[in-house]
């Protein structure tokens, strides 16, 4: 098979809910119904002995029992029933031989490290294998492909109804459950609500790992940038490699955990000692143009970074700012980015800058950075800023305002969207737009127009810095000077 | 997942660890194996040298007293011999002595240090950093999986903090970066086509401002 059996967690023509439950409280429940709100094309088939409908579906009391074609199977019983669950799809595909993918999203498998737990992950995995099931998970909390309209999982992904379904091009995978449900909720928390393309949870990897869905997600034209949660890997080389060949045609973000490290080696060569784990992941990140981030924050913002803002060109960065002291935070920001630059501007941006703007403004001095001024209005904030994305000399722009009470915000908002639009496929700015609650609303509006702005100028310009590392990998792989 | 280093495995002989770099062609600094006093000549090395006990079972020479550095005449390499013998035979009883290499002590460059790592996880590593006895303080070293290219032996340069020393701070000239890159290209191909070395210290490396040469190398090999 040339997906390598994947297919069947996206593409599904029916899927099997076992577990199923009318109970809202229960995880049944949800899965069914996020399948409903989602707007499955295909058939949900819920299986629970205990019940005759869920959520006016018809129930069956057993996998062996369904007439339909059963593609995907969903399992949320719990792990002391495995026994049971898998001797009914070893009874169906005896006869029906119809199904090609398992999610176990329940836990109490090989995670709890006890012989029980080993035990029916075996069984699990043992009876899909006979098969050729492919199975994600267990102890997952399952798949969302937004592009197709599945979702399985069973959590509350607070994203508005309207939205659901809509797929952007970041795909996702988890190899934490907590973490994955915890950014699922929280980027549809955001001003600009951050939508998936493919979202996958995979659990203790029995079956389906991240070599498995990389190589599905380096295929998948829908997917524009992949980001990884990683705790650990058996077979770290090899993962590492299909992750450089996939960043040389798509950027792949990760957050890799882990960084203490296990105590004294043994006494051996110096090289030995000096071995650690971690430093060896992040100087093979760096090798294979792969970029690390160091904190679920700096996920979150990364993810969406790549997912709405153009891709720098090059490292000149220009910084305008409304307000003294954030614009030196930015600066200060901006040096601990070696690979980041500050633009020298033309004399005609510069003259044009002064004329614009008040004269006590500061215009390039030093190099690369204007302040311009908290007596700023709105046509001083929204011009400045095209003049500096006018010069060829600038690649991007920090973009920095603390909206006073006097400044028509809503105006301001507006204004900046229309420029962002503007240049959404040209150059990059990243614009923090700092007021607490005050601006809320401007950063809703310019968040649900889909571009992004940021609270503070330090997280703006780690962003750049990790835009700015992809573009200049991209470009050594494709030879050129670096 | 946490890395060890192999237990089952043994130290080569800094001179037998020569010997598989040479096959390579690695620049070592001249240097002649003596076995016993009497052939205590130098044959064409030139002073001053440094004088080192070989053997298997004292891998870290220096912190048992076996090395002797500035000899600068046939009288000093005899009394050396004896010198690291009395001293050796007090600390490593057990230790077998299968003779002493005499090598050119090299003057001048800056002591960087190579290594390669065969890892159970990640495969053929390579490593590069700043020499000498402040490496396992100061990490400041760079890592990456082998093969590579000279552009990315350069940039496993660049990324060292003491970069610049390469390059010549405060009048210095530059050193042979060129070379050091290559050498660890060099390293890279060894290290794949030999799995059995599963580390390998290349410590210290001089780096002169027109060549590189290795002064000291200690293998560890797998098995028994």
């Amino acid at each position: 098979m040339t997906d390598n059996g994947m297919q069947a967690f996206f593409t599904p023509k029916s899927i099997a809910v076992v577990g199923a439950s009318n109970n809202p409280d229960k995880p049944g429940s949800t899965i069914v119904e996020n399948l409903f709100k989602i707007g499955f094309e295909g058939a949900i088939i819920p299986v629970n002995p205990k019940e005759e409908e869920v959520h006016g579906l018809k129930c069956f009391s057993g996998i062996d029992e369904i007439p339909e074609e059963v593609e995907l199977l969903v399992l949320i019983t719990p792990s002391g029933a495995i026994d049971e669950v898998m001797q009914q799809v070893d009874k169906r595909m005896a006869s029906r031989n119809d199904i090609k993918g398992i999610i176990c999203a329940a836990a109490g498998y090989g995670e709890i490290n006890t012989e029980e737990g080993n035990r029916r992950e075996r069984t699990l995995l043992d009876t899909a294998n006979k098969w050729d099931i492919r199975v994600i998970g267990p102890n997952c909390i399952g798949v969302i492909d937004n592009a197709n309209r599945v979702d399985t999982t069973f959590v509350e992904t607070l994203m508005p109804e309207e939205l659901r379904g809509e797929a952007g091009g970041l795909s996702f995978i988890s190899q934490s459950g907590a973490v994955a449900a915890s950014l699922l909720m929280w980027g549809a928390s955001l001003a600009s609500p951050l939508k998936f393309n493919k979202f996958l949870s995979i659990g203790n990897m029995g079956d389906v790992d991240f070599i498995d869905l990389l190589e599905y997600l380096e295929k998948d034209p829908v997917t524009e940038v992949i980001a990884l949660y990683l705790e650990g890997y058996p077979q770290a080389g090899k993962l590492l490699k299909t992750m450089e060949r996939i960043a040389k045609k798509k950027p792949v973000i990760v957050l890799k955990v882990g960084r203490s490290e296990a105590g004294a080696k043994a006494a051996s060569s110096h090289t030995g000692s000096l071995a650690g784990e971690d430093v060896i992941y992040d100087n093979l990140f760096k090798q294979f143009g792969i970029i690390r981030v160091g904190t679920l924050e700096e996920l979150m913002d990364t993810m969406q970074a790549f997912s709405i803002i153009p891709l720098p060109r090059g490292n000149q960065t220009f910084l305008l700012s409304q307000a003294g002291g954030p614009g030196i935070i930015g600066t200060d920001a901006l040096s601990f980015e070696p690979q980041l630059s500050l633009a020298k501007i033309s004399q005609t941006t510069k003259q044009k800058l002064k004329e614009e703007l008040v004269p006590f403004a500061t215009v390039c001095n030093p190099e690369g950075v204007a302040d311009i001024t908290a007596s700023a209005t709105v046509a001083h904030h929204v011009n400045s800023l095209e003049m500096v994305l006018e010069d060829i000399n600038v690649d991007a722009v920090i973009f920095i305002t603390v909206v006073p009470t006097f400044l028509p915000k809503v105006e301001l908002g507006k204004q900046v969207k229309e420029l962002l639009e503007k240049w959404k496929d040209q150059k990059p700015v990243f614009p923090v737009i700092m007021a607490g609650k005050w601006v809320e609303e401007v950063r809703t509006m310019i968040g649900q127009a889909n571009y992004m702005t940021f609270e503070t100028p330090e997280r703006a310009v780690k962003v750049l810095g990790n835009m700015v590392d992809y573009y200049n990998f991209q470009n050594q792989a494709r030879g050129g000077s670096h | 997942m946490e890395l060890k280093s192999q237990a089952s495995g043994y130290f080569l002989s800094e001179v037998a660890t020569y010997k598989l770099l040479e096959d390579y062609s690695f620049p070592i600094a001249p240097y002649r194996v003596i076995n016993q006093i009497n052939e205590a000549k130098i044959n064409g090395l030139k002073y001053p040298l440094v004088l080192k006990v070989v053997s298997p079972d004292i891998p870290h020479k220096s912190d048992l007293g076996g090395i002797k550095l500035n000899i600068s005449s046939r009288e000093e390499v005899i009394s050396g011999i004896e010198e690291i013998t009395t001293s050796l035979k007090k600390q490593e009883p057990e230790a077998k002595i299968e003779g002493f290499l005499l090598q050119e002590m090299v003057q001048n460059g800056h002591q960087m240090m190579l290594g390669l790592k065969q890892d159970p996880i990640f495969g053929t590593l390579l490593m590069v950093g700043m020499g000498g006895i402040f490496v396992e303080l100061l990490k400041d070293v760079s890592w990456r999986l082998a093969p590579i290219d000279l552009n990315e032996a350069k940039r496993m340069l660049r990324q060292l903090k003491a970069y610049p020393i390469l390059e010549g701070i405060r009048g210095q000239k530059k050193s042979d970066i060129d070379g050091l890159a290559e050498l660890l290209v060099k390293l890279g191909q060894f290290g794949l086509e030999n799995p059995q070395i599963t580390e390998l210290d290349i410590n210290p490396v001089f780096v002169r401002e027109d060549d590189l040469l290795i002064a000291d190398a200690l293998a560890l090999i797998q098995g028994e």
